[in-house]
């Protein structure tokens, strides 16, 4: 048996609100689903399993209807799908308002469930968020029915507010399908996974996405990740040197970002020690690419050890001593904001 | 710091001069225009150059005043001195178009550099200000008593600047405050396009709300649509009921069908009896019958006629009102669904309205930049408000007992407020400066030019003073040069009597006394 793990695809959703590329990547998700299963479709596989917030929001009547077109295209493939915390089951949901497809398995109810697809033996344990939070941990306990087949758990959740479930609970299964958590995560080798966000949704879901690809054979199973996301956040670090000038850094920015590719998103975080007579420019860096923040954070090349002995009994090393032991970030942009003010006024 | 020896190849009016100075008090006796000054002027010549300005002030810069009158290639000299155990010689060159300078340390041979502060550092970090302001003391140069006072206070104003070090704090703190505006106005930015977007959903909002209400009046009317022809329905229904009561007259019909039946049957009867023999009454009354039979059928006929007629109309009527009715509840059904999707977008648009952030995480950005220069000012402020105090207190007490020594403990306590106004307490009485005689206001200022030269300098430098006991009596001047001699370090007293040196060595001190002789003065003066 083999199938296909997505969760978290949020259809509808609007990366990005206010950016250039937003639209796109409305479009994107959308179409990244659509190669997945066109995908399943392809290579014959026997179930595409979707643990939960398939939509961003409520769905639409006509977003559901093209949704189960969509599953309409590859009728050999069995579909088993449940509603997360972003799209729950509503009592007037779209979701109960069109007539599936005969290989759709929906979870219609909060109520733990069992479907069985008789053509690959194969139980699927799940059920549906009614409610935008559950705090309890309903996958404690999932009641197994022991008979013959290969048993699959079809969850969503993870944090405080949202089935506050452990690893241990989902021990037991041939393998648990969990969504919820946007990074893809093995949570027990092979037999439990996040899959992750099909398609990064903000500046928070950086890394790789795309979903889990995987078999169970006499009872074993193996599961692995696969990329499948038109691009990706990446946060970017560029060091700087003193010597370093407004125009180089912004050719190493652009550099960087050919290297790594010009269709992700970028976030940025300038670094290292600059001249203290030069202070960057952040704006001409959102011109570069697809940057979507930037934070510079970057010293004014003093040597403070040495400023401290040299300045003892000053004003200036009486300011440094001031942020003695102090580390924390705000204190040291202070100590080095002052400093420089300092040292530009004594020059 | 010590002066050891002081080299004059030519400067001013002095010319190939050697005077060698010892530790503790030296005393450079000389009638006027001897070149006192200009020894003095030597010195701070050899440590900071001499500065030459452009165009017109040029006839009046330093340079030019200490320009030899004669062979000016000659501007030059050497110092030597003693820091921390070791012996540095300074040479310097004026001369314009031979600018040179250079530092050795005599003990180890070691060559330093002027130029990349190494004297700077050997002076424990003195600038020109600093020496200005406590080395080298000077008489008050205000001929009233009032300017003394305002002398003396515009020194207190610079020996404030110099006690942070040559830092202009407050010109520091407007940077600050000038990158704070900047974050700001970046922040309101962000904000701005924030809000943009919010109000673009609020409109987005305020149209599917539109739409939402518009469905709900169309839902309205085809509802009470269908409710008015349901109810019409009701009532034609009853009419119908009341049409089949009347319906009765059917049934008068079939007794008028009967009736013609049995008038046929009547004229059948008639014919057979015809058949036995014609009379003329017989056929007229036969003729009449069958236009009476036909009369009644004809009329029969056509009642009933009307009757099916007008029956087929309500059944037709029906058909359509019931058509109608279905039709208007397909329409409700679809309208309804359509308000439903309407309900679930706007449901989804004042979800991500709540979800909307109050701040991105540009602006937390922003508000870290904003609060640590908010931080290094506050920090910046309070250190200069407490170094400030700190030194004020310093200075204020050495003041205090430097006063007491050289007044015989007269004026034990001053006080000095915020604009370092000072005020002296007599014996506990508070005198105001104007109420002092010129001479004890001298001693103000000596006391605090002491003072300041203490708290400011790592190093104790000499101290140079230039005519500076001139309005002091004989008690208070005993009193200052013995409070001189047990002050650790040199001293150089330039005066033009010999009272000084004369009083020196009635109380047994030891002093190196330096006579500038007459020939110089002769020499200038020819």
């Amino acid at each position: 048996m083999r199938f296909i793990h997505i969760a978290d695809v949020h259809l509808g959703a609007v990366p990005d609100s206010g950016c250039p590329w937003s639209a796109s990547r409305e479009k994107e998700i959308w179409d990244t689903f659509k190669k997945v299963i066109a995908l399943a479709g392809k290579e014959k596989l026997d179930l595409l399993l979707i643990a939960g917030d398939l939509f961003h929001r409520q769905p639409l009547v006509r977003e559901v209807r093209e949704l189960n077109y969509l599953f309409s295209t590859i009728p050999e493939v069995q579909v088993v799908w449940m509603a997360g915390n972003h799209d729950y089951m509503k009592l007037d949901s779209a979701y109960r308002k069109i007539e599936w497809c005969e290989n759709v398995h929906g979870f219609f109810s909060q109520q733990q469930e069992e479907i069985y697809l008789p053509k690959i033996k194969t139980w699927i344990y799940g059920f549906s968020y009614e409610n935008r939070e559950i705090r309890e941990n309903l996958y404690q306990g999932i009641d197994f029915n022991g008979k013959p087949g290969i048993h699959i758990l079809l969850a969503h959740g993870g944090d405080e507010k949202h089935i506050p479930f452990k690893k241990e609970n989902l021990e037991g299964f041939d393998y648990a399908a969990v969504g919820h958590i946007h990074k893809h995560e093995i949570l027990l080798p092979n037999r439990a996974a996040y899959s992750g966000a099909l398609e990064p949704l903000d500046r928070t879901d950086t890394g790789v996405h795309g979903f889990i690809y995987g078999q169970i054979e006499k009872g074993i199973t193996r599961i692995r990740f696969v990329p499948a996301a038109s691009r990706s956040y990446m946060k970017l670090e560029i060091v700087v040197k003193p010597s370093t000038t407004q125009l180089e850094l912004e050719q190493m920015t652009k550099e960087m970002i050919e290297e790594k590719g010009e269709q992700n998103i970028y976030l940025l975080l300038v670094k290292g020690y600059r001249n203290p007579d030069m202070d960057f420019d952040m704006e001409p860096l959102y011109q570069i690419g697809n940057v979507v923040e930037t934070e510079d954070s970057t010293l004014p090349f003093y040597d403070l050890e040495k400023l401290k002995k040299h300045q003892e009994g000053t004003l200036i090393g009486e300011y440094l001593r001031c942020f003695d032991g102090k580390n924390g970030i705000l204190e040291q942009k202070a100590l080095y904001y002052g400093l420089q003010a300092l040292m530009e006024e004594e020059l | 710091m010590r002066l050891t020896y002081l080299g004059i190849q030519r400067f001013g009016k002095l010319k190939e001069k050697e005077i060698f100075l010892e530790d503790g008090i030296n005393v450079i006796y000389g009638p006027n225009e001897s070149g006192k000054t200009t020894i003095h002027s030597f010195i701070r010549g050899m440590l900071f150059g001499v500065p030459r300005y452009r165009g017109r002030a040029s006839r009046t810069d330093p340079y030019t005043r200490f320009e030899p009158w004669e062979h000016p290639a000659d501007y030059a000299g050497c110092m030597r001195f003693e820091v921390g155990g070791k012996e540095f010689r300074i040479d310097r060159n004026f001369y314009k178009s031979d600018v040179r300078e250079s530092l050795v340390c005599e003990t180890d041979g070691e060559q330093l550099s002027i130029a990349h502060g190494d004297l700077e550092m050997l002076l424990g970090g003195i600038n020109e200000s600093i020496y200005d302001n406590t080395v080298s003391v000077g008489q008050l140069r205000s001929e009233t008593d009032e300017g003394m006072v305002r002398e003396l206070q515009k020194y207190m104003a610079n020996y404030e600047n110099a006690g942070s070090g040559d830092v202009d704090v407050q010109k520091a703190l407007e940077r600050l405050k000038k990158k704070k505006k900047e974050w700001e106005s970046r922040r309101q930015e962000l904000e701005k396009r924030q809000n943009r977007q919010r109000e673009q959903l609020e409109d987005r909002i305020g149209y599917v709300c539109q739409e939402k209400e518009e469905l709900e009046r169309q839902l309205y009317h085809i509802q009470e649509e269908r409710k008015t022809i349901e109810l019409e329905k009701k009532s034609r229904s009853f009419v119908g009921r009341r049409g089949n009561k009347a319906g009765s007259g059917i049934g008068k019909s079939r007794i008028l069908v009967v009736s013609v039946l049995l008038g046929v049957l009547f004229i059948l009867a008639e014919f057979l009896l015809l058949s036995n023999g014609w009379n003329r009454f017989q056929v007229y009354l036969s003729v009449i019958g069958i236009v009476l039979i036909l009369a009644i059928v004809v009329t029969g006929i056509a009642r009933v006629r009307r009757f099916t007629e007008k029956k087929d109309f309500t059944v037709e009527i029906q058909e359509n009102t019931d058509k109608t009715v279905a039709h208007l509840r397909g329409r409700e059904e679809e309208v309804k669904q359509q308000l439903s999707e309407k309900m679930t977008v706007l449901q989804n648009y004042l979800e991500s309205r709540d979800e909307m952030q109050e701040k991105s995480e540009e602006m937390r950005i922003c508000d870290t930049e904003i609060k640590s220069l908010e931080l290094a000012m506050k920090t910046l402020g309070e250190l200069s408000g407490t170094m400030r105090r700190r030194i004020g207190r310093r200075l204020q007490s050495r003041t205090e007992s430097i006063l007491s020594e050289i007044t015989e403990g007269k004026y034990s306590r001053i006080t000095m407020d915020e604009d370092l106004k000072v005020t002296l307490y007599e014996w506990n009485r508070p005198v105001s400066l104007y109420q002092l005689s010129r001479g004890t206001v001298e001693q103000v200022y000596f006391a605090l030019r002491m003072a300041v030269g203490e708290v400011l300098c790592e190093e104790r430098m000499p101290v140079l003073l230039d005519d500076v006991f001139a309005m002091y009596d004989e008690k208070r001047l005993k009193d200052t040069l013995k409070w001189l001699n047990h002050r650790v370090g040199q001293v150089l007293i330039f005066t033009c009597h010999r009272r000084e040196a004369q009083m020196l060595s009635d109380m047994g001190i030891h002093i190196n006394l330096i006579e500038l002789n007459d020939k110089q003065r002769e020499e200038i003066s020819c």
